[in-house]
Parts: structure tokens; sequence; C-alpha cells
């Protein structure tokens, strides 16, 4: 999957076959993301985001 | 002949071994804001074991330190300190006086018997990289926040071993050195590259000298940030193919 060049910056969560954590992080409108990760959830809301990073036991430090 | 030869020999080894500067050198300026006096400078040191000895260009020599250490100058101003012996790492973790320091001119002994540099250098946002020699990082697992900061400045990055790496994360954040080496990555283990060059100023060169190491590491499942800087070329944009083909995840400027 790839996101490229979001209008609005997006976070992602990646997940393998096993639906485990493998990547997380942000694509604003100067990048690109591409994985090779199977699943992958996609938010506009980063609160959400970090909400769902939260329950699986990640707590970003910026 | 054979002593002729033997004595050519033994004179090469001399003069490499001359020509090694084996010294961790670098500058401070007392005057930046730090936790030390405006006329001191204290080294504060990360895990592993010390013992050095230093000399600064006031005439200070001091022998067989083994941790933390606040040098005090004649006065406020700009010096240059020169370390010898077993320093395995700074970790100037976002404060004590890290602002201090102004150059990072040769690794040297720094990082002999390391196993961690988390945060060793985060912080120093007055300071320029010149340093160009590999210093000695092969025992090194932990990069994190090597040198997150909001302004380390520098021409290029050295071609430091990273065989015991395990993890990078926010690593280069925030650095001002556009020009990273190849091949520094391809005997690491590490996957976790998040925030690692957020941030930063790399040149097209250099995001394709490290897509195309890490490929060459043949890691699985890893993650990889860059923001800011060029976008890699095709060759880079070819490692990145092989690496997502492996399960890793690539963020970077389009």
């Amino acid at each position: 999957m790839t996101i490229k060049n979001p209008t609005k910056t997006t976070y992602f969560i990646c997940r393998n076959e096993a639906m485990e954590i493998k990547s997380y992080g942000s694509v604003d409108s100067t990048q690109v993301m591409v994985t090779g990760q199977p699943h992958v959830k996609t938010y506009i809301r980063e609160q959400l985001w970090l909400n769902e990073l939260s329950k699986n036991g990640i707590d970003i430090i910026n | 002949m054979i002593i002729a030869i033997q004595n050519t020999i033994g004179a090469i080894r001399n003069n490499a071994v001359a020509s090694a500067n084996l010294k961790f050198e670098f500058s401070v300026n007392t005057a930046e804001s730090g936790t030390s006096n405006d006329d001191q400078f204290t080294l504060t040191v990360g895990s592993g074991t010390f013992l050095y000895d230093l000399t600064t260009t006031d005439g200070h020599s001091e022998t067989g330190l083994t941790g933390n250490h606040t040098i005090t100058f004649s006065s406020s101003g700009v010096y240059s300190i020169s370390i010898s012996g077993q320093f395995p790492a700074f970790k100037f973790n976002n404060g004590n006086d890290g602002e201090k320091m102004v150059t990072l001119d040769n690794f040297g002994v720094y990082g002999g018997g390391s196993t961690s540099q988390d945060n060793a250098f985060r912080g120093c946002n007055n300071m320029t990289l010149n340093a160009t020699d590999s210093g000695n990082f092969g025992s090194a697992s932990d990069f994190q926040k090597f040198m997150f900061t909001g302004n380390i400045t520098g021409v290029s990055f050295p071609l430091i071993d990273t065989s015991s790496a395990t993890r990078f994360d926010n690593a280069f954040r925030q650095t001002r050195i556009a020009n990273f080496p190849a091949n520094l990555f391809d005997d690491c283990t590490a996957t976790n590259f998040a925030n690692a060059f957020l941030d930063t100023i790399l040149s097209q060169q250099s995001i394709d000298n490290i897509l195309v190491s890490l490929d060459a590491a043949g890691q699985s499942n890893g993650t990889f940030y860059q923001s800011g800087g060029s976008a890699p070329s095709s060759v880079g944009i070819a490692a990145e193919t092989n690496l997502t083909n492996k399960g890793w995840t690539i963020t970077r400027t389009s």
C-alpha cells in the first residue's frame, strides 16, 4: 500500500497477517509512505490514532 | 634484502600509527547555557566503564577520570578538550552542558567499550560535526536519539561501525547534515529507524545510500522515516521496493 502526498497529514498503523502492529507514523503532503505490511489503517484525526496506539501499549513521545 | 623489506614494512606501520589520531577531540563554549557555571564545562557520561585523561587548550591536564567531571577554566570562553583512554559515551540527554558543545572534531577513542549511545549528543544544539574518523562504535547496540537536536550541523556523517546496532529511532532527527556515506548500515540488524531522519536535509545521494544500505543489510519488517531533504533517485527507489517486499514500511520525502 502507498500513501502519497496526502492533502491532510495522514496517520497510519501497519499490521502483519497476525494483526500485530509492525509500524506506525504519519505522512504529510511532501511525503510518501510505502509498506509491505498487509493491513494498513489510516486516520486523519491524530487523537484517534494516538488512542489506538495507546490501547496497544504504544505511547508516542515527541 | 629481507631486513630492508622488514624495515620498510615497520616504517609504514609506524607512519600509519602515527597518522591515526586516537584522541577524542571537541571544543566547548563555556558561555553558552548549561548546568555548570559560565567558566565551566561538565562532561556528562553515559553507560560503560570510563578511565580517561584529558587536556585542554588552557593547560589543564587531568588523569584517571572515571565518570562525570567538571572542568573550571580560567575565564569564560571557547576551549578545546582532548581525551585519551576509555570513554564509551557522552549522555547529554537534551540538557546538562550539551549546548556548550561547539565542535566535535575527532571521535578517536570515543565509543570504546560502549553498548549504548542513546541520547549521547541529544541537545547539542550549537555543535558542528567535523569528525571524519570512524571512532569505536563496534560494540554499541542502542543509537536511539544519538544526535537528536535542533541544530547539529556538519558536511558529512562519517562511516562508523554499526554492526552491533539494533535501533536508530530518532537517531539523527533534526540534524543539519546533508551527506551520509554508502554502506553505513550494511552489517547492522536494526529495523527500528522510526523518526530517524525526521526534519533533516539529506541529499539525494544520501537517501539513496541509506536505502541501498538497509536493503543490503537484509533485515525484514523494519520501519524507516525521513522528512525534509531530497527524495531518492531511481537507485534508492529500487532499494525501497526491495525493502517493502521484505515487509518494511518506508516514509520519506517524495
